[in-house]
């Protein structure tokens, strides 16, 4: 069984906190859709200077995330099945990239520590801890072990998704440590508590991993706004144009916008465009 | 696109009849709201002005949200009211071949017109009773300003 390291840093050590950046990339249309999901690693102790510059390669990738195959027109039984297996094969991939980063089966007082020599010169006794991961929300779901349609920061129900929550009436955190502890059970009663939770059963690497797991994502403008809700709003403005028989008038007004700075004239109309990309959301 | 959304939408719901305007009002503040959350979300820095703002946009946006709750009607719904329509279209015909022997042609035209606005009526309402807005995305706006603060 996996052991947790204490992570509190001693005094003099140097704190190296590690992001994880993964993302779907898209390569090809031809014979079906094909894409491939790297995944990016960079440290949070360099400036911002530093780490816009491309020619200093702040960002390193690390592994290439398996692509589940995509099944159509087989039986439910035999789908969970298959996804039970992607879900086991990327946390198999997952516990082989972050082993040697924050799990160890033997720990001691030098776990995850090691010395480094600087950019200044000095050599610096560093421990190394998970910070923080950034990934869109079907990346996040499959990483934490959640079923379909639920928040991984909070255990709010289903259906109170889309209710306004005031920030002092908030569901509680999810509590990883439960999880696993449940997950390690593997009782009737805890598999139903799981459940009732969202939660997948089976091996997270996440669960093992000494922090605070639902703290590990982090605000991600591009797929929670401008690909999530602004995508959205779009096309609940062309439903609402279309009942209301707005919509010619609507799309003659947005053809008509004209160029300015860095606003680019729309040569189609909004309903043409297939997908937009965070640039022309802004 | 986010710059010139809601002065596109504005001009285009000008000019409506006056039972149209309390909904292109509504669509009007709900996009705004969501805008205006956008914008805040931008900023390089934040404090408790900005972040209150934020959360004052958000609030706005859950109370005007509704007016498009038909368009977050999905495919279940969808099929859900073709399958209600075929229904209430074979309850019809079966109202029309009892009685429209007896109907002469104009009393047919005005059946037949009440039943499509009954039955346009039915769809409308099953849609929006069906219909949520159960999205995480939607929750995760939420989030994001308790992560950023």
């Amino acid at each position: 069984m996996l052991i947790e390291v204490e992570t509190t840093p001693r005094l003099g050590d140097t704190l190296v906190p590690l992001i994880f950046m993964s993302d779907g990339r898209h390569l090809s249309n031809f014979a079906g859709g094909k894409i491939e999901c790297p995944a990016y690693m960079t440290i949070g102790n360099l400036s911002s200077k530093i780490c816009q510059m491309t020619s200093t390669q702040t960002v390193v990738m690390v592994t290439l995330l398996p692509i589940p195959i995509k099944n159509s027109n087989i039986p439910q039984k035999q789908l969970d099945e298959q996804w039970q297996t992607n879900r086991e094969v990327l946390n198999e991939v997952l516990r082989q990239v972050l082993l040697r980063l924050t799990i160890e089966r033997n720990p001691n007082a030098e776990s995850g520590y090691y010395t480094v020599l600087c950019a200044d010169g000095n050599l610096r006794h560093c421990k190394r801890v998970l910070a923080a991961s950034l990934a869109d929300y079907p990346g996040y779901r499959d990483l934490h072990h959640l079923e379909r349609h639920v928040c991984f920061w909070c255990e709010c129900p289903k259906n109170e998704l889309g209710d306004y929550v005031p920030s002092d009436m908030e569901d509680p955190q999810r509590d990883h440590n439960l999880y696993r502890m449940l997950s390690d059970a593997n009782t009737k009663a805890a598999d139903a508590e799981l459940s009732s939770r969202h939660v997948h059963g089976g091996f997270n690497v996440f669960q093992h991993i000494p922090c605070i797991v639902c703290d590990l994502p982090k605000p991600d403008l591009l797929h929670t706004m401008q690909i999530g809700m602004l995508d959205h709003l779009q096309k609940w403005i062309l439903h609402c144009m279309k009942t209301h028989e707005r919509l010619d008038k609507y799309n003659a007004i947005w053809l008509s916008v004209p160029a300015y700075h860095d606003l680019t004239p729309q040569n189609k109309s909004s309903e043409e465009i297939p997908q937009w990309n965070g640039k022309e959301m802004e | 696109m986010s710059w010139y959304l809601l002065g596109v939408v504005t001009q285009s719901v000008r000019g409506g009849s006056p039972a149209q305007y309390p909904i292109f009002n509504r669509a009007i503040e709900c996009t705004w709201a969501l805008l205006e959350f956008f914008m805040y979300a931008q900023y390089k820095s934040h404090d408790d002005a900005t972040l209150s703002y934020m959360e004052d946009a958000m609030h706005r946006f859950h109370i005007f949200k509704d007016v498009f709750l038909l368009g977050r009607a999905g495919n279940k719904v969808k099929a859900k009211a073709i399958a209600l329509r075929t229904e209430l279209v074979k309850k019809r015909k079966v109202d029309e071949e009892i009685d429209a022997k007896t109907w002469m042609q104009s009393k047919k035209r005005r059946e037949m017109n009440t039943w499509r606005d009954y039955i346009s009526h039915e769809i409308h309402v099953f849609k929006e009773s069906e219909a949520n807005f159960h999205h995480p995305m939607i929750l995760l706006m939420s989030h994001s300003v308790k992560e950023i603060r």
